[in-house]
């Protein structure tokens, strides 16, 4: 993450001043995709809070004095219809969203996590070919590919 | 009748009293947050950081089987949360950050261990210090938590621990009404100080000066509002914030996750605790009052029919004390382990959360260091750049 703007501007001979400025700037991209990359998570998430699962009750009119399924996918049911990354996965993928595949992603998604699939599901549904790339970057180091291995995985 | 027979009874009574009329008013903690009225001016804001607590996990856990390592371990992580939360609620404070290590971007540090916590009982050690090495609270709180503190009607926003998190909030904020507006600007000002030093000792080691006998730190001078390297500085020192926002997202995803199982843990062990305790005290006055009556037949003398009598009425009684204290005793161990049970199969649930935010947190602060790293280089170079003056190598305060 850090040395990127280093090592470009010292092969530029950029002075350490606009170095740093960019690595900052660098530095809040990556904090971004980090922060983009929980969300979305999050969203995947089918966990509430003791609040959340209470107004979520209240909503469905369910008694308050009874059980409360912590294991129930609230708000996901996938019987009525609700598109979440799981379902995206097993479904057969578009020639299109084939497409959109780095070379080195396998089609079946296997060894993903939620976080990844998320990170899968949010490339494949993006259009701007370099937001797509930094996705996909994102994904990569998320499964633990080396830096020179995700640049050579996407210049493909 | 002889003396001893007068002093046996005499000497069972007295020992069985106390025993008898032994009975618990339970006292339940309701400590309410106190909040501010209006919004504070920001030279009153300090930030705050929360070190992830220190779990106490006995090194004989297996002397300890109601102690569960990853419970323990997911609330080092989770009672800071809340205590975030409570701070943030009372609107007393600047930032609330969860530190997973050191840093010297925040103006007031916590630091936690967790000393009993099994949903009945729950005992934490606070120590607090502003970034100038004063400490403002070493104590260790304590609260026993009601039925009603897990009631589903109740403001879920509130954890059964909550009188706890209040009455540490409630603290800090009297020992913060204590100083004045300038004072806390000043522990800030030390903060932005102790931050420069970090990254650019050689040049701001010597705006400190570190007082011998009590550790503290004092601002010998100040840099110029409008310093360059200061901004910069500052621009980095916002770039941890970030972080630290950054690593928040997963504390909070993991305090998500966790809230639910980890209440249903408490409340239902909360339960069996009580059970146990009791049954455990019950055991115990069983076999006191047993021995003693027992002991008080031993004692009891005399050729008459009624000292005959008293003599086998107190041994078969004192038996029968004695086996049914036994008798609780093994009841109270079904809810030992019933507690065991319940720990287990949460221990299991928490390790795998656990595992996940570990590894994220690990990811991000490594990369993050190598980044930060790289700043300290490039602050020194753009300093002796814009400067003139090459900086020798050396450590920070």
């Amino acid at each position: 993450m850090p040395t990127q703007a280093g090592i470009s501007g010292q092969q530029t001979g950029q002075s350490a001043s606009s170095i740093f400025n960019e690595s900052l700037g660098d530095f809040d991209k990556e904090m971004a995709g980090e922060r983009d990359i929980i969300a979305a998570s999050n969203q995947g998430n089918s966990s509430m809070t003791a609040q959340e699962i209470a107004d979520m009750e209240s909503i469905m009119g369910a008694d308050l004095d009874g059980p409360i399924d912590i294991s129930g996918d609230f708000g996901n049911d996938e019987s009525e219809g609700n598109n979440d990354s799981e379902e995206e996965f097993t479904g057969e993928m578009s020639e299109e969203e084939i497409s959109r595949l780095p070379s080195c992603v396998d089609k079946d998604g296997s060894g993903e996590d939620k976080i990844a699939r998320q990170l899968r599901v949010f490339a494949i549904k993006e259009d701007d070919p370099n937001i797509r790339n930094e996705i996909w970057k994102q994904y990569l180091k998320h499964m633990g590919i080396g830096q020179s291995q995700i640049e050579e995985c996407l210049s493909k | 009748m002889s003396i001893k027979n007068i002093i046996a009874p005499t000497f069972f009574i007295c020992l069985i009293l106390p025993l008898l009329s032994f009975s618990e008013t339970i006292k339940y903690d309701k400590v309410k947050l106190k909040r501010a009225e209006i919004e504070l001016i920001e030279d009153r804001l300090l930030d705050v950081g929360i070190f992830i607590f220190d779990p106490n996990i006995p090194e004989d856990i297996e002397d300890n089987p109601l102690v569960f390592p990853e419970i323990r371990k997911a609330e080092a992580r989770y009672i800071p949360y809340h205590l975030k939360n409570t701070l943030e609620e009372s609107g007393f404070w600047g930032g609330v950050w969860v530190l997973p290590d050191n840093t010297k971007a925040m103006d007031l540090n916590v630091s936690g261990r967790i000393i009993k916590s099994n949903g009945y009982d729950v005992s934490i050690k606070i120590g607090v210090w502003d970034i100038s090495g004063k400490q403002w609270l070493d104590k260790a709180y304590k609260a026993r938590v009601g039925q009603s503190s897990y009631s589903k009607r109740r403001d879920l926003t509130q954890d059964p621990y909550q009188s706890l998190f209040n009455e540490i909030a409630n603290d800090l904020q009297k020992i913060k009404s204590i100083y004045l507006s300038k004072q806390l600007k000043r522990i800030s000002e030390i903060g932005d100080l102790r931050f420069a030093s970090d990254l650019i000792p050689s040049v701001f080691n010597n705006y400190l000066v570190q007082d011998n006998k009590t550790n503290i730190y004092k601002i010998s001078r100040l840099p110029a509002d409008d310093d360059p390297i200061m901004q910069r500085i500052g621009d980095v020192k916002e770039r941890e914030l970030l972080l630290l926002d950054t690593l928040n997202e997963y504390y909070a995803q993991l305090y998500r996750e966790i809230s639910v199982p980890y209440e249903e843990w408490r409340k239902s062990n909360r339960q069996n605790a009580i059970n146990y305790e009791e049954l455990k005290r019950s055991a115990r006055k069983r076999q006191i009052l047993g021995a003693v009556a027992i002991l008080g037949g031993i004692m009891v003398d005399g050729d008459s029919n009624a000292s005959g009598y008293a003599q086998q009425g107190l041994m078969i009684g004192g038996i029968q004390a004695v086996q049914s204290g036994f008798a609780k005793s093994s009841e109270a161990k079904i809810y030992k382990e019933s507690m065991k049970e319940g720990g287990d199969s949460f221990d299991s649930e928490a390790e795998g959360l656990l595992i996940e935010v570990e590894g994220q947190t690990l990811r991000l602060t490594g990369n993050a260091q190598e980044m930060f790293l790289e700043w300290k280089r490039l602050l020194k170079q753009i300093y002796t750049e814009e400067t003139g003056i090459n900086l020798k190598e050396d450590s920070a305060q």
